[in-house]
């Protein structure tokens, strides 16, 4: 199915942040919620299908997931999802470049 | 303790649940409409209930997933999943982002559409049996079937306005729109079914409590009708 890689949701692009190193579930959460101290808080709903569509885009993927020991399932990114991270890092930066137009010239606010 | 209640829109059925909670009663099974609560100390389970990827029962994964979250699952039900968190592991909330409430949002309106739509085939089986026996009987399911459409279009309706709503918020765009039927109309066509199935097939005259039946029925759906297009226009 077609989707469009940018923009990323907030909490689409956290999570991506979160597992530029091996990372699990609950790991995310609280690492997404040091990161940004507590403005994106990522719901067990909301991580749990953004976890399952970034797996099917092929941008993370199943670190290490022993069964037997029941250990927990670990995610870490992918060479596409950091492409993928790369592109919209990118265009936010040239977003945050070109706002600084908007500074002091207060011409024209109505 | 076990109670009865029927439920068409799962934030309600949520509230009701954490209200229980809070009152010292922690909701562990349901059955066909029976709640069975057990006693535990006021607030201390917090409810949410999902809407799940699969019929009937969850996926190894997501039992993971929720288990290392500290998340129990209490009972899947179709695609229903209800779940519990410890009150005191801090709050509890399922989607924390407008994107992902919509996506939540929208499974659940295309399951309601499905049922809606099986409903629908099952009326007209209904009817063309109706005309072919010329009896009753079927007419009276088909009323029946039809109250349960109405109830079905009610919560793809409503789901509809949630979803709206959270897309309002996403864009500060107002969606034009928010639809409902009237719940009379569904409950007139319930006892029209009623009347049509305890007459009989046989009785060329209707029992006189049937008849009341029928005009209250007839009323009703009057009243259905008229608040459903009252409130289409306002």
């Amino acid at each position: 199915m077609p989707y469009q890689d940018t923009p990323l949701t907030e909490a689409f692009y956290y999570i991506l942040l979160a597992v530029r190193r091996p990372n699990h579930g609950y790991g995310i959460t609280q690492e997404v919620d040091t990161l940004t101290h507590g403005r994106v808080v990522l719901g067990a709903g909301t991580l749990y299908g953004a976890l399952q569509t970034l797996e099917k885009r092929g941008w993370i993927c199943v670190y290490s997931a022993d069964e037997a020991s029941r250990k927990k399932k670990e995610y870490v990114i992918t060479r596409a999802g950091r492409e993928a991270f790369r592109k919209e890092h990118e265009r936010l930066a040239e977003m945050l470049r070109d706002g600084q137009m908007m500074g002091a010239d207060e011409y024209g606010t109505v | 303790m076990v109670l009865f209640k029927l439920f068409f829109d799962k934030d309600k059925e949520t509230v009701w649940l954490n209200e229980m909670a809070d009152k010292g009663w922690a909701m562990t099974r349901f059955f066909m409409g029976f709640y069975t609560f057990e006693a535990c100390e006021k607030g201390q389970y917090r409810y949410q209930i999902d809407f799940g990827d699969r019929f009937c029962g969850v996926t190894d994964d997501y039992r993971d997933f929720m288990t290392e979250a500290g998340i129990g699952i209490v009972q899947t039900w179709g695609y229903w999943v209800v779940l519990r968190k410890p009150a005191s592991e801090g709050e509890f909330q399922l989607y924390t982002d407008v994107d992902s409430q919509i996506g939540h949002y929208t499974k659940i309106k295309r399951m309601f559409k499905i049922v809606c739509v099986f409903e629908l085939i099952c009326l007209f089986v209904e009817i063309i049996a109706g005309i072919k026996t010329g009896k009753s009987a079927p007419f009276g399911f088909a009323c029946l079937l039809l109250a349960l459409v109405i109830v079905f279009l009610r919560a793809v309706l409503h789901t509809g306005n949630i979803i709206a709503d959270l897309k309002e918020r996403k864009t500060g765009i107002p969606e034009p729109g928010r639809k409902q039927v009237s719940v009379w109309l569904a409950i007139g066509m319930l006892l029209n079914s009623i009347a049509l199935l305890t007459r009989g097939s046989e009785a060329a005259f209707a029992h006189p409590l049937t008849r009341v039946v029928q005009i209250l029925a007839l009323i009703l759906m009057i009243c259905g009708i008229y608040e459903t297009v009252r409130d289409q226009r306002a």
